[in-house]
């Protein structure tokens, strides 16, 4: 027998947090920006490579996170809808 | 001046640097330990749960690994800051020292000149000591240019330690490969020269140099798409699993107006972003706007018992559910009731259509300011959303944008009619009032 045990808003808050955590990767700007601030040393070439040297696997855990956090926030919406139309078709209640 | 270099590079900025990927590490952990939970069906247990748990499996590892690459660069970085501020000091005080000796030693040379000049010789004992004091003002010289030394060799002796610790941190399971990263250094420089094009038009001898770096970001670009899968907006979209047509038409309309401002001259563009960022930006817009409505959901009065329900007015959770209030305010409720639900509903229809043809225009300008790119964005947006709205019944499906605007044109945001109907749509937690 199927159980079903759910926190529909703690799925979906963790959805927003997915897809906000998602678009954060994504959005990663220039590592080099952070270069000036290391002077012309061998530690500016070095976080280049640390910060923007994982870029395919940035992009498609950013795309990864934003699709979990996007389908995490549906599913919210979906327990909420149906706990809703199995309670009106119970009950008679006026949503 | 002295011929002394000041010390480069500022510590604050470095130590914000060491925080801000101290904290990102710290978030992904825990969200790390969030997806654990999850996993565990602590918060989710069911088939679905189970299914999006197995999803969680394959973005769990990569997450630690990032966290590791992020997290354990603070450390050196901390590390480096103290050293480049202690060496700054020692440098900056070096420098001054050897200024103020250079220009001691001159004066004290024009004092010589001056009683060589008044017949005074060499071995005059006024000459001698002033001799004597400048081999001072030397050796302060010589004591603030070796301070100077070993304060800079101090601090590349850090700087090759940080770097080190660093680059061992860069080899790891999720670093980029040879190839993909001559692929993605080529477009970025080609981009980047391909953006100064119009320097050709004062320098015409540059122009061929703008051409080939142009084609060769086209060209990168496109084996990127092939090979590695990064690609056009609604390709992006389609891998970010946003296969619900409206939920899809939302986030490309919403990713389209991100990154311009109104302002009195007009809408401007103030950031540069990919499709990709579009896209992903526009998914958080909408996740957030449905989180929102589904607190909303929790939160109003129970529908029965209220003024609103007690005169025939839609009950507030209806409302709230759509975060829908125009036309339905207490004294247009108490209007409504005096000269008719019909009448009402018309002057709300009105109101509707008035907010949301602004509202189009108005993210059209921002789209428009975002440039063609973002334009096209919109445009597939609208047009998922009108497709999605005459496809899904109200009340059934994925809920297609209830909260959004829905122009009736499918053929541009631009051309055809614009007029909206208004359709409260029950069931939607969020979709109170479908706009289309």
């Amino acid at each position: 027998m199927t159980t079903i045990r759910v926190d529909a808003a703690e799925v979906a808050e963790l959805g927003v947090a997915l897809a906000e955590t998602g678009a954060d990767l994504l959005m990663m700007g220039d590592p080099s920006a952070e270069r000036w601030a290391l002077g012309p040393g061998e530690a500016g070439p070095a976080v280049d490579e640390l910060l923007g040297g994982w870029r395919r696997v940035r992009l498609a855990l950013g795309g990864s996170l934003t699709d979990l956090g996007d389908a995490a926030v549906d599913a919210g919406a979906l327990y909420l809808d149906t706990e809703a139309g199995v309670s009106r078709s119970l009950l008679g209640g006026s949503w | 001046m002295s011929g002394l270099p000041p010390l480069p590079g500022n510590p604050v900025a470095v130590r914000l640097l060491a925080d801000r990927l101290d904290a990102t590490a710290q978030r992904l952990g825990a969200l790390g330990g969030v997806l654990a939970r999850l996993r565990d069906g602590a918060t989710w247990d069911g088939p679905a749960g189970a299914a999006f748990g197995a999803r969680l499996d394959e973005v769990a590892p990569v997450l630690d690994a990032v966290g590791a690459r992020l997290g354990g660069s603070a450390t050196p970085l901390r590390m480096l800051a103290d050293a480049m501020g202690e060496a700054q000091v020692v440098v900056s005080a070096a420098v001054l020292d050897l200024d103020e000796a250079e220009h001691a030693y001159a004066v004290l040379e024009d004092r010589v000149v001056a009683l060589i000049g008044a017949g005074r010789s060499e071995h005059d004992p006024d000459v001698l000591l002033l001799r004597h004091l400048q081999l001072g003002q030397v050796e302060a010289q010589q004591v603030a240019r070796a301070r100077h030394a070993a304060a800079a060799e101090r601090f590349r002796e850090a700087d090759r330690r940080c770097a080190t610790v660093l680059r061992s941190l860069s080899v790891d399971g999720i670093a980029d490969a040879l190839p993909y990263r001559v692929l993605v250094g080529v477009s970025t420089a080609g981009h980047d020269l391909g953006m100064l094009a119009p320097v050709a038009a004062v320098a015409p001898e540059l122009q061929p140099v703008f051409t080939v770096a142009d084609k060769a970001a086209v060209v990168t670009d496109a084996a990127l798409l092939v090979a590695y899968h990064e690609g056009d907006a609604g390709q992006l979209a389609t891998a970010a699993g946003l296969s619900a047509l409206g939920a899809l038409g939302g986030v490309l309309r919403t990713g389209a107006t991100l990154g311009a401002q109104r302002t009195a001259a007009g809408a401007i563009s103030t950031a540069r972003l990919t499709a990709r960022e579009r896209v992903a930006l526009g998914v958080v817009h909408e996740a957030r706007a449905r989180r929102d409505a589904l607190r909303a959901s929790f939160q109003v009065p129970p529908p029965r018992g209220t003024a609103s329900s007690l005169i025939g007015g839609p009950s507030p959770r209806s409302l709230a559910r759509g975060g829908w209030t125009g036309g339905f305010t207490p004294a247009a409720v108490a209007g409504g009731f005096r000269v008719g639900a019909r009448t009402a509903a018309h002057r709300a229809r009105a109101a509707a259509l008035r907010r949301v043809d602004k509202v189009f225009l108005d993210d059209w300008r921002l789209a428009t300011a975002n440039g063609p790119q973002a334009q096209r964005m919109y445009a597939a947006g609208t047009t998922l959303e009108v497709a999605a709205t005459k496809t899904l019944k109200p009340g059934t499906g994925r809920p297609d944008g209830g909260r959004g605007v829905t122009p009736k044109a499918a053929t541009g945001p631009m051309e055809g009619d614009r007029s909206v109907t208004l359709e409260p749509g029950p069931g939607h937690p969020e979709g109170g009032g479908n706009l289309r």
